[in-house]
């Protein structure tokens, strides 16, 4: 009898937490912070109204960016103080080694604690789509909502650009990282090929590229963006040297690598496109290293069959998990991250 | 001392084809899942209504333009219209647990509704948009744990439910079920009727009928394995009354239904750990809309005679137990929960 209440119990408490997590796209705090949040959510109001006046402030006074109105429904911009420009930040594209060339990466000591995930589309915006109407926006931002728990379990904070059916822009999406201080940016999506038989996993940092078929696919992911031709080229010219390019790529080929590795036990017949560099825009607003995965295709049935499924998607949330993980040993191999 | 606030705990499986909802306050109502609106102004004259739910909406389908916004049991997406049939059938059925009332009243509604056991987390979040405003707060569960909750099966049980877009999968090992716990087919009462409209017509060119003779004529006359007698149904040949027998046909369609159910069984019960398994076998629970087939329930249980054999249950009032599963979980869990789940 006992047995059996303390086992509703706990199956009640874990249907909780999975619809927290639905709500908020991070997990359940524990009953005691829970009545810890409840004794200071007065105190917590007040300290928002505060940040908010400074953070509307700096967002409209840095002029870097355009305001969008999507960016009002992306409370934690307002939510969190101006972001400070810490010194010897990615964010300072300036940072280059004596020859002009990227700065080594252990000059910096870089540490990854908080990481944005941004699923790629959202709302009207619904990216590619499956012959049986898989929709990218829906399966992008259930990895990144599987892979956000998955951070949170392992110690690090994760943020996502959008935790709705929302259309949100490119912009907007770096701006909130930019605004949370995020230390990486990943922007998941997924591929769509002409080739029907193509299955296919690439990741790609900001550069440029002569690739005419990298430059559609950018074309076409770019097409949630509200910045002009001279601001978007103004952009990657600020942003093409130095130290975040570099650290953005070593994310890119991280994360590529552990995608490819996981993948291939369950999808052998996935093809390895490598790392390239391309002009995403959801990538030029961002501060710090960037990339956008390409982490399966919806033009091959049977892939998309496999993105139909949760395990899948599991699946692909762990291996994106595994990426950050081994970045962010291989900058800080003392970061103490859950197993 | 402040008194304690009244409560109205509400348990809601939206279905494809049927949504039901039961109440602390003891309303158990079903509902065909239709929403129609008036073609025109003719229409709305006779229908006298700005908005037609349920059976009064099938009844006027041809004066209305008719939606059945659930598909695989989640929103369907697509038109604004599509939408707003959601949230008026959603409307329609809370106010039939008396939610209206109640929130006038002053009293806190609490829901908990069920989706399809591998919804994505993004079919969620549609789902509590469309609630918003409705109640106070909500909680979305897997529509085969709701029924394991509510029939207290929580432990070394496999559910089965098999309703008009989806069968659900889900065994239970004393846990919320997990992605690896649990399946959907869209192997459903759907793909019966598609199927038996399909090989009715084959046989049948001349016999005019519709998709919804075709699904009355599975609710009464369907079947799994032998039958003694025969099917026999009317339906117009040039406005004539003509018999048809359908046996073959009802066979071959509801026998569809049994091999990719089996295989998904089987498939949950082999990643339970190993001494457990005889005792999940043992407890099979069959429930859904389409589960009263006759002699679904002994197929299956015949199918898992080559695991070792086991028990196969099938539920007698399956229209209601995911809602009253609902109702439980609602029920039991705790203020702090609920407080953290309003807005």
């Amino acid at each position: 009898m006992a047995h059996a209440k303390s086992l509703r119990r706990r199956v009640l408490r874990e249907a909780f937490e999975e619809n927290y997590q639905t709500m908020h796209g991070i997990a359940a705090p524990s009953v005691h912070r829970r009545r810890r949040m409840r004794r200071l959510s007065r105190a917590t109001v007040t300290v928002a109204a505060v940040a908010a006046i400074f953070g509307a402030t700096y967002v409209l006074a840095s002029r870097q960016f355009s305001w969008t109105p999507e960016l009002a429904d992306a409370k934690t911009v307002l939510l969190v103080p101006p972001p400070a420009q810490r010194p010897g930040r990615a964010a300072e594209p300036a940072v280059t080694d004596a020859s002009g060339g990227p700065m080594a990466r252990e000059v910096l000591p870089f540490s990854v604690r908080r990481v944005v995930i941004d699923p790629g589309h959202g709302g009207m915006h619904r990216g590619t789509a499956s012959a049986l109407g898989l929709q990218e926006k829906a399966v992008t931002l259930d990895i990144a909502q599987r892979l956000a728990a998955l951070l949170e379990a392992s110690g690090f904070d994760a943020i996502l650009t959008r935790s709705t059916d929302d259309a949100l822009s490119l912009e907007a999406r770096g701006e909130l990282a930019n605004a949370v201080e995020a230390d990486i940016f990943l922007s998941i999506h997924i591929n769509w090929f002409s080739e029907p038989t193509v299955r296919a996993v690439e990741t790609f940092y900001l550069g440029p590229t002569q690739d005419k078929e990298l430059q559609r696919l950018a074309a076409r992911e770019n097409l949630d963006s509200e910045m002009a031709l001279g601001e978007f080229r103004h952009a990657l010219e600020r942003v093409y040297a130095g130290v975040r390019r570099s650290e953005s790529r070593e994310l890119a080929q991280v994360v590529q690598r552990e995608l490819l590795k996981s993948l291939k036990t369950i999808n052998p017949w996935v093809e390895d496109r490598g790392v390239k560099s391309a002009p995403f825009g959801v990538l030029i607003s961002t501060q710090m290293p960037a990339i956008l995965a390409e982490i399966g295709c919806l033009s091959n049935s049977e892939e998309a069959q496999l993105l139909d499924r949760a395990d899948y998607r599991q699946y692909l949330a762990e291996a994106l998990l595994e990426g950050v993980r081994s970045y962010a040993l291989n900058l800080n191999p003392n970061l103490n991250l859950g197993s | 001392m402040t008194a304690q606030k009244e409560v109205l705990n509400v348990g809601v499986d939206l279905g494809t084809s049927r949504s039901a909802v039961s109440a602390s306050n003891g309303a158990r109502h079903l509902v065909l899942s239709y929403v129609g609106w008036p073609l025109d102004m003719v229409a709305r004259r006779v229908v006298k209504r700005d908005v037609l739910i349920g059976d009064e909406a099938l009844d006027q389908r041809l004066m209305l333009d008719l939606y059945r916004p659930l598909e695989r049991g989640l929103i369907k997406e697509g038109s604004e219209r599509e939408a707003q049939a959601v949230r008026e059938l959603l409307k329609h059925v809370l106010s039939l647990a008396g939610v209206d009332e109640a929130r006038e009243s002053g009293a806190e509604v609490r829901a908990v509704v069920g989706v399809p056991a591998e919804a994505m987390r993004v079919n969620k979040q549609q789902l509590r948009g469309a609630m918003e405003g409705l109640v106070d707060s909500l909680m979305i569960v897997s529509e085969p744990f709701a029924v394991a909750y509510g029939l207290e099966a929580l432990l070394h049980a496999l559910i089965v439910d098999i309703g008009a877009g989806t069968t659900d999968l889900c065994v239970m090992n004393g846990r919320y079920p997990r992605d690896e716990d649990q399946k959907t087919l869209t192997v459903a009462g759907d793909s019966i009727d598609e199927q038996l409209i399909q090989l009715v017509r084959d046989r049948y060119p001349e016999a005019n009928f519709s998709g919804h003779m075709a699904t009355s004529w599975k609710e009464s006359g369907g079947f799994v394995g032998e039958l003694s007698g025969k099917v026999m149904v009317t339906a117009p040949v040039k406005g004539k009354p003509t018999k048809f027998d359908i046996t073959e046909e009802m066979r071959t369609a509801c026998g569809g239904l049994i091999p990719p159910v089996v295989e998904a069984m089987l498939d949950l019960i082999s990643r339970v750990e190993p001494e457990y398994q005889p005792r999940v076998r043992g407890n099979v629970i069959l429930t859904g809309g389409s589960s009263q087939l006759k002699g679904l329930g002994a197929a299956l249980q015949d199918s898992l005679q080559e695991v070792g054999g086991g028990k196969v249950r099938v539920v007698k009032e399956p229209a209601f137990v995911g809602a009253d599963g609902g109702l439980a979980i609602a029920t039991d869990a705790p203020d702090s929960d609920w407080e953290t789940l309003a807005g």
